[in-house]
């Protein structure tokens, strides 16, 4: 597969960059994973301050934010490949293409707007 | 598009039938998450309402698939980087098994959470 780095070809960059940022969430999952299930709560379930004073931190903010921008994108990527191999039809695919890059926009931007915009409120 | 019906190409198609699966929930996360900027009444809210025993069950559901995702995941790069090709069969099996043993260790861990 020859890459002529347009978003005409093959699909090279589509593959390599699912292979890469498959390889960092599995790090970042394990992270999130542990913190989420072995990390410090205050009752049984995730409560609002859990999660709350984690999230006011630039640290987290950027974590959040890395793991939200690199999900996303591996998943409309995926999806996108989905739709590529199996949609043979111009228009069908065109339209599918412009769904998922759409819905993939409207998350993205909901996700970052809440990592970035959150500061803690205290309960009343 | 043809397949044929071999461990490989089984494993390729719930590769991707994990990964549809897995690109709907981070949908849904986010916006369940979203709620945070709303303040600790609107969280609490929308989290007892994720957090019952039908969303624990659930919940297992996701370990399942994630962990299925990342460990074929994982063998995909290896092979894509020409790692054991020859013991493709060996490494799908050996994935199987670890990645149950996980679930098993992790589930175990969720599970006696909601017994409590």
């Amino acid at each position: 597969m020859r890459y002529k780095g347009s978003l005409r070809s093959g699909g090279a960059f589509g593959w390599f960059y699912q292979r890469l940022s498959g390889l960092v969430l599995i790090v970042l999952l394990l992270v999130h994973w542990g913190i989420m299930h072995h990390g410090p709560k205050t009752a049984d379930g995730i409560e609002y301050l859990d999660v709350a004073t984690r999230l006011a931190t630039p640290f987290w903010k950027t974590f959040d934010l890395l793991f939200l921008v690199l999900g996303i994108f591996h998943g409309m990527n995926g999806l996108l490949m989905i739709v590529r191999d199996y949609v043979r039809v111009p228009w069908q695919r065109g339209a599918l293409y412009s769904i998922v890059v759409l819905l993939g926009l409207v998350f993205l931007i909901l996700g970052a707007l809440t990592v970035i915009s959150f500061q803690v409120k205290y309960p009343a | 598009m043809g397949y044929r019906w071999h461990t490989g190409s089984v494993a390729w198609i719930l590769h991707r039938l994990s990964g549809v699966a897995l690109t709907f929930y981070l949908v849904l996360h986010i916006w369940v998450i979203h709620h945070i900027g709303q303040g600790p009444e609107a969280f609490n809210a929308i989290m007892a309402k994720v957090q019952t025993p039908l969303f624990k069950f659930l919940e297992l559901g996701l370990l399942g698939t994630v962990l299925y995702h990342s460990f074929n995941g994982f063998r995909i790069l290896l092979f894509d980087f020409g790692i054991g090709i020859r013991q493709q069969k060996q490494i799908f099996w050996g994935t199987v098994v670890v990645g149950l043993l996980v679930f098993a260790v992790s589930g175990y861990g969720m599970l006696s959470h909601i017994l409590h």
